[in-house]
């Protein structure tokens, strides 16, 4: 993945979480992986398109995604309900949104696709082919992690 | 020792028994004061049991690599590497021709006894390590001279412990005779100078995190031979961290952490010209896997820039911190040699800091990606630069990545290795260069 | 110098969402995310907002808007939305009626989309996450102008 793709979506995911989650958000070595083991139990996905293709993947355990909506919402949520999956995948959409604007203004074309909620205990996705930036993100509500593939569409 | 044959132990022991036997009576009226001044090491070979004075043995363990050493007597195993220590391993029921076959090697290994004689480590393979007991020395019976010569010298005496009879072996007799031992046991110097190198390559590996193979052996071979020579190493090579580094400094392909020079950047040309010109000379499309700090994908673009100016060129790393700084490599005025034209491709920053000019930089695709992972790109190269990337993979991970590799190159595709490395696989074919380490795509 | 009694004490400031009559301003909340609605829903509230009604698509805040025409005073609007996105909705409102108060609420701020929207008659574009003090401020600049 194209080094200027990094920072916008690590920084993007750092901001949005830290002003509608938590203020206190920590961030992990980024890595590489061609699959995501063991998705930790939900799963938001936004597809991107435009001059690449590729997905953002943000994976939490339950106990985190609902921690997590709580927090956004600003009272406590104990089950994944409506809500709850419409919180998350805004969440997904805010982080990845605001990444694609930042690309925007580096000159680089993305759109994205609306957000998909995956909810699964023995989730994996596998797509070897394409290489994912893993990223691990420390908060108070749970660690989660962004994940994201992208695959340019022009220099073929 | 070779010459300890058939030795007849079961013939000894009855007679002993019968001796000791006729002894016991006395003995039994003796039995409440026993003052023990020795202690054994019981082991069994067979259905025989034998002792060892404890004085002797280093150590015990269990182990099942033994470094296998050619053309040695049958009844050296091989040799044990024990923290840094080469030890010759004996297989003892060979040693003394006891025809008996061990049923299976257990899991966990066999039981060797570590005996220091002298200041030589010895280990013996016996096939069960039973306990230590304490004994009197006076208890042992000297072996029965109906047994004469067959080889009671290398016997200290027989006992009789709760009614089991174990046969004290006198290890010095047996491996005493240093000059004796040293040329039977211990391995040559040419045997173990492969176990010495291996303990080299194992410490560069460990202390510089890289991996040593047959892509990238030879050229270690030849630093060991130097390392060894320069610091007149005639034992076990120890390394430090320093140490490692350097060597692996020298294995390197010249210019990696800088600028091509204008003799390497004229040879590569030479060389990568008519291969390019062969394939398609509209467009070049390249990869520089493991491009690191930057300096060696800034060389390469600027030399396929002048071979034809439509270059795409895609430079890879998987460490994050190095394609990071390289996609704004920034240097100092001195590094820049002058076929890089230092006023046309570079932009001065302050002082003699210099940068590569925008437009150039943004030719060159810098992508955080792992070769390990080649497979999932879907691109097509004409070139594909790899200088010392065997180092950072497995071997089995590197036979992949050059399979990977053919699959992403054009027919006629040239791939570069580094400088040390070879590539054995039947998808490319060498071609004749000495600077550069040049395959072509069958 | 001004002195304290020259500002206005946070007790007697009115209320974002009421006219100078005292009737309240009207929302069509456009979003399809219920957690954004939700969210805006609140903030509309706390300052006194009508929610008229909310839409889940681009087509439903069309059909809404003339349902309810004249008495809204103010679209919110999502840009991606299954159905039919916000610039489409936002262009169809505008055709419908010229003087429409339509404010663009997104995750997306690239610069070519926020133009768009402008051009097409967007009374303004806020960008999320929201924050609260923004949302509100913004909003009212819309209305009250």
């Amino acid at each position: 993945m194209r080094v200027e793709y990094i920072n916008p979506f690590v920084e993007s995911a750092m901001s949005v979480l830290k002003s509608t989650v938590s203020e206190n958000v920590k961030r992990g070595t980024p890595k590489l992986s061609t699959s995501i083991n063991n998705i930790q139990g939900v799963a938001i996905i936004v597809g991107l398109a435009g001059q690449v293709s590729g997905r953002v993947v943000l994976d939490m355990s339950e106990e985190t995604a609902l921690n997590v909506a709580s927090s956004m919402n600003g009272e406590r949520l104990d089950s994944l309900d409506e809500l709850v999956s419409a919180t998350l995948t805004e969440l997904g959409n805010m982080i990845t949104g605001n990444a694609i604007t930042k690309l925007h203004e580096l000159g680089f074309k993305f759109d994205l696709t609306p957000p998909a909620l995956f909810v699964g205990d023995n989730l994996r996705l596998t797509d070897n082919k394409i290489e994912a930036l893993v990223v691990p993100l420390e908060l108070e509500e749970g660690n989660l992690c962004i994940n994201v593939a992208i695959k340019e569409n022009i220099y073929k | 020792m070779s010459e300890i044959k058939n030795m007849d132990f079961k013939y000894l022991m009855q007679n002993q028994q019968n001796i000791n036997s006729s002894l016991s009576i006395q003995e039994q009226e003796k039995k409440q004061v026993i003052e023990y001044d020795s202690k054994i090491v019981s082991f069994r070979i067979g259905n025989q049991y034998y002792g060892i004075d404890i004085m002797m043995v280093k150590e015990i363990l269990c182990e099942k690599r033994f470094t296998p050493i050619p053309n040695a007597l049958e009844f050296v195993r091989g040799v044990f590497n024990l923290r840094g220590e080469i030890i010759p391993i004996i297989d003892l029921a060979k040693l003394f021709h006891l025809n008996v076959n061990y049923d299976t090697i257990p899991e966990e290994g066999e039981s060797v006894i570590i005996l220091k004689v002298e200041n030589l480590l010895i280990g013996v393979i016996v096939e069960e390590i039973m306990q230590v007991f304490p004994i009197q020395k006076e208890k042992i019976q000297p072996p029965s001279s109906l047994l004469g010569s067959i080889n009671e010298e290398y016997i200290s005496g027989i006992i009789d412990i709760e009614k089991r009879l174990y046969v004290i072996l006198d290890t010095e007799a047996i491996f005493g005779d240093k000059e004796k031992a040293k040329k039977e046991i211990l391995p040559q110097e040419s045997d173990l100078a492969e176990e010495f190198f291996t303990y080299f390559t194992n410490q560069v590996e460990e202390f510089a995190g890289i991996h040593i193979h047959n892509a990238n052996k030879g050229k270690f071979r030849e630093l060991y031979s130097s390392y060894v020579r320069e610091n007149n190493i005639k034992d076990m090579p120890k390394l430090t961290k320093d140490d490692a580094g350097q060597i692996l400094k020298n294995f390197y392909s010249v210019n990696t952490d800088s600028f091509w020079n204008q003799k390497q950047a004229d040879s590569f040309t030479n060389v990568v010209t008519p291969l390019l010109n062969k394939i398609d000379n509209k467009k070049i499309k390249g990869m520089n896997v493991g491009c690191g700090n930057g300096y060696e994908t800034f060389s390469l673009y600027f030399i396929l820039r002048n071979i034809c100016p439509d270059v795409q060129l895609i430079a890879t790393d998987n460490n994050l911190g190095a394609i990071s700084n390289a996609s704004g490599i920034e240097v100092i005025d001195k590094e820049i040699p002058a076929w890089l034209e230092i006023n046309k491709n570079f932009i001065k920053t302050g002082g003699n800091q210099y940068k590569i000019k925008k437009d150039i930089n943004d030719q060159i695709y810098f992508e955080f990606h792992d070769a390990k992972n080649l497979s999932t790109d879907e691109r097509k190269f004409h070139i594909i630069v790899a200088r010392d990337l065997s180092l950072f993979m497995k071997e089995s991970e590197y036979n992949q990545f050059l399979k990977d590799v053919a699959e992403h190159l054009v027919p006629n595709g040239i791939l570069i290795v580094g400088d040390s490395e070879v590539v054995s696989s039947e998808s490319f074919i060498r071609i004749d260069e000495q600077d550069f380490s040049v395959f072509i795509k069958k | 110098m001004k002195s304290a009694s020259d500002f206005p004490t946070i007790n007697a400031k009115i209320p974002d969402g009421l006219k100078e009559d005292g009737s309240k301003y009207r929302v069509l909340l456009v979003d399809d995310s219920i957690f954004v609605k939700k969210q805006l829903q609140q903030m509309l509230l706390s300052q006194d907002y009508e929610v008229v009604d909310t839409a889940a698509d681009g087509e439903e805040a069309v059909a809404k808007y003339k349902q309810h025409y004249p008495n809204i005073d103010l679209v919110t609007m999502d840009i991606t939305m299954p159905k039919m996105d916000g610039l489409t909705a936002l262009e169809q409102i505008i055709e419908f009626d010229r003087s429409a108060k339509v404010v663009m609420i997104s995750a997306l701020g690239k610069e070519e989309l926020v133009k768009k929207a402008l051009l097409l008659g967007a009374r303004n574009f806020i960008i999320k996450p929201l924050d609260r003090v923004k949302v509100l401020e913004r909003l009212a600049s819309v209305v009250k102008r």
